[in-house]
């Protein structure tokens, strides 16, 4: 995924003209104190503090999609930047102590902050468990942004091991049987030559949505590596599992694929194979599902 | 005395691989996974322009390093697999064209060993059979160090990929890996198979005998040699069709039955010894290692095509008795010999 550019320029210039308009009128009314009463070790904490409130700020606005929560989070966040920069200019600015509003500067833009921080917040939250309902079928008990594949937007081996892990222990635990199904194109290298790797990506990509569209709320989708992607199924018996493995092969093989180019059709098939899990571990569960998919691809009824 | 060896083979800092070979191959797959262009070049020397131009050629040292900063800017586990995918038969002139029309696995195999200056500059594929089984291992051309098993997986996935579209066959490879497991095993379950070992003597690759004459389709046995004519001249305007470490580790194995020293080899490629030893360094060994190397691999194949015991093998090496042949066997292997063989 790219970062963003910072395109929310007009949050820099504006935070920028309104630190300036506060130096200025400081400036005007103070005058600049001697060298020797400065206190280095509140310039450089104050100073910090502005600079790690501007490296939150660079932050959110690269990583985050422009919109009204982003918005809020950008403004407290601005706010907050501006009365710790007056903090800082006031150690080398000494104010005249009749001067009543000169604080207003320094501490007006807190609470304002923390309002807008607060409502910004409260918001994300809404906006975390609404993306969390869309995820539903890729992850499950945790999340882990590192474990997540580079190229498709689902969890990869390393998601699956762990996921795995917890499972087993619920399944044991709760009497549930728990199902695997490994999902597998055929021909997949022959598609990568004929069509280049681009068009097989995009290929991946949309066979894994594919495959989401035909779970229900509580399977779990994962790719392993390359063309092959492992589903998980809590509570499922055998038979239900069998049946399931049966619909994906044929969502796969119905999907009418053209590529971008030249709309060429794509005939797609792939080697389903279910197991459940009984004694083994997570690491030999995969194994085992994997020999599987390898002793089927033998059989002659599978050949080219 | 005047040196055996006339001209000595390319070396890690010798500029000897094109740049729109394999680089752009490995470059493309990068800026396909939106890693920026700078940051993928940085301290390789190479810039982007010169992709295009298709005139320079880079050290492997500069090759080396362009991985380095592929791996770490992708940062996913198949990046090796997927760059082997790529990689053969590609667009590196004749021989290319030669691999896409070989007839049988034997043809394909004997291009990529003939021709691996221009294939495979970094990792030299080497190959043997007895009535079972074929054999093919691979070995570090340049000294690539911590890019080894980089290099392995995607040689090795390079190779299978070729063959099978080439074959349109799935064949039962077998595979042996010097180092342990990795964490990312899948990638090498549905890159490579399910019968893999890992902490062995060699990176090898094995198939049943049968596979090597089996005709596969779309072969031409005539247009063939028009490509291999070409290759054989593009090989004649390299550096060298050869690496330095290469030559050495032939020097060696053809010599293997005579007392070998520094000074002897040395002299027989016409450099003094102590820059013999300079460029031994340069590639990350030691003239010991190349010579245990040569006499580890040499019982191997022994062992596996000449179906030696130890004690024939021994006396092929030359050893005078069984005990110091067990001991230098345990310091080329960490095993002994009768575990092994």
């Amino acid at each position: 995924m790219k970062k963003r550019a910072f395109l929310q320029t007009c949050y820099s210039y504006g935070l920028a003209i309104a630190i300036g308009i506060g130096v200025m009128i400081i400036s005007v009314w103070g005058d600049l104190k001697p060298t020797v009463e400065i206190s280095w070790l509140d310039v450089f904490s104050e100073g910090g503090m502005v600079i790690l409130a501007l490296f939150w700020l660079g932050l959110l606005l690269r990583s985050r999609p422009a919109g009204r929560v982003t918005q809020l989070l950008a403004l407290g966040l601005c706010a907050i930047v501006f009365s710790w920069s007056m903090d800082v200019v006031d150690e080398f600015i000494r104010m005249p102590s009749t001067l009543i509003w000169h604080n207003w500067l320094e501490s007006l833009p807190i609470p304002i902050a923390l309002v807008l921080l607060s409502i910004g917040i409260y918001h994300w939250h809404q906006e975390e468990i609404a993306i969390s309902a869309q995820m539903v079928k890729r992850e499950r008990y945790f999340r882990e942004h590192r474990l997540f594949d580079k190229l498709i937007p689902v969890g990869g081996a390393a998601y699956l091991k762990k996921l795995l892990k917890l499972s087993l222990a619920e399944s044991k635990k709760l009497q549930q049987p728990l199902a695997l199904i490994a999902i597998d194109l055929d021909n997949f290298n022959m598609i990568n030559r004929l069509y280049g790797p681009e068009e097989s990506d995009h290929i991946l990509q949309l066979i894994c949505q594919l495959l989401v569209l035909n779970l229900r709320d509580e399977d779990l989708i994962c790719r392993l590596a390359g063309d092959r992607f492992v589903v998980l199924l809590h509570n499922t018996s055998e038979h239900e599992a069998q049946q399931m493995s049966m619909d994906l092969q044929n969502a796969v093989a119905s999907f009418a694929y053209r590529t971008r180019q030249h709309h060429q059709r794509v005939y797609l098939s792939a080697t389903v194979v279910t197991t459940m899990a009984r004694t083994d571990d997570s690491d030999s569960l995969i194994k085992r599902l994997n020999l599987e998919i390898s002793k089927t691809r033998q059989q002659p009824s599978n050949a080219l | 005395m005047t040196p055996l060896i006339k001209t000595l083979g390319y070396e890690i800092d010798t500029a000897c691989i094109a740049t729109h070979h394999q680089p752009a191959v490995l470059v493309e797959f990068a800026l396909s996974r939106e890693v920026d262009s700078r940051q993928l070049l940085r301290s390789t020397r190479i810039q982007l322009e010169e992709f295009r131009l298709a005139e320079k050629r880079i050290s492997p040292d500069q090759y080396l390093t362009l991985i380095s900063n592929c791996r770490k800017l992708v940062n996913a586990d198949d990046t090796s697999f997927l760059y082997g995918q790529r990689l053969w038969p590609g667009c590196f002139g004749a021989a290319s064209q030669a691999l896409q029309l070989v007839s049988n696995l034997r043809q394909a195999i004997e291009i990529i060993c003939d021709f691996h200056a221009i294939l495979s500059p970094l990792f030299t594929p080497r190959f043997y059979a007895n009535e079972q089984e074929l054999f093919i291992f691979w070995q570090d051309a340049t000294g690539s160090d911590e890019q080894q098993q980089f290099l392995i997986e995607a040689h090795m996935t390079a190779f299978i990929s070729m063959v099978s579209w080439l074959s349109k066959e799935k064949m039962p490879w077998n595979f042996e890996f010097t180092y342990s497991e990795p964490t990312y095993i899948e990638q090498y379950w549905v890159n490579l198979g399910q019968d893999l070992a890992f902490n062995q003597q060699m990176n090898c690759m094995r198939l049943p005998i049968e596979f090597l004459d089996k005709p596969w389709p779309n072969a031409s046995q005539i247009s063939i040699h028009g490509a291999l004519k070409e290759t054989h001249k593009q090989l004649l305007s390299l550096h060298s069709p050869q690496s330095f470490i290469d030559q050495l580790y032939d020097y060696i194995q053809t010599h293997i039955r005579q007392p070998l020293n520094l000074e002897k080899v040395s002299a027989a490629f016409g450099i003094s010894p102590a820059s013999m030893k300079r460029k031994l360094k340069k590639h990350h060994t030691t003239f010991q290692q190349q010579i245990d190397l040569a006499r580890k691999n040499t019982a191997i194949y022994l062992f596996q095509v000449k179906h030696f015991n130890n004690q024939q093998i021994a006396e092929y090496l030359r050893f005078n008795d069984m005990n110091n042949y067990r001991r230098a066997f345990k310091r080329w292997t960490g095993l002994s010999p009768y575990t092994l063989f």
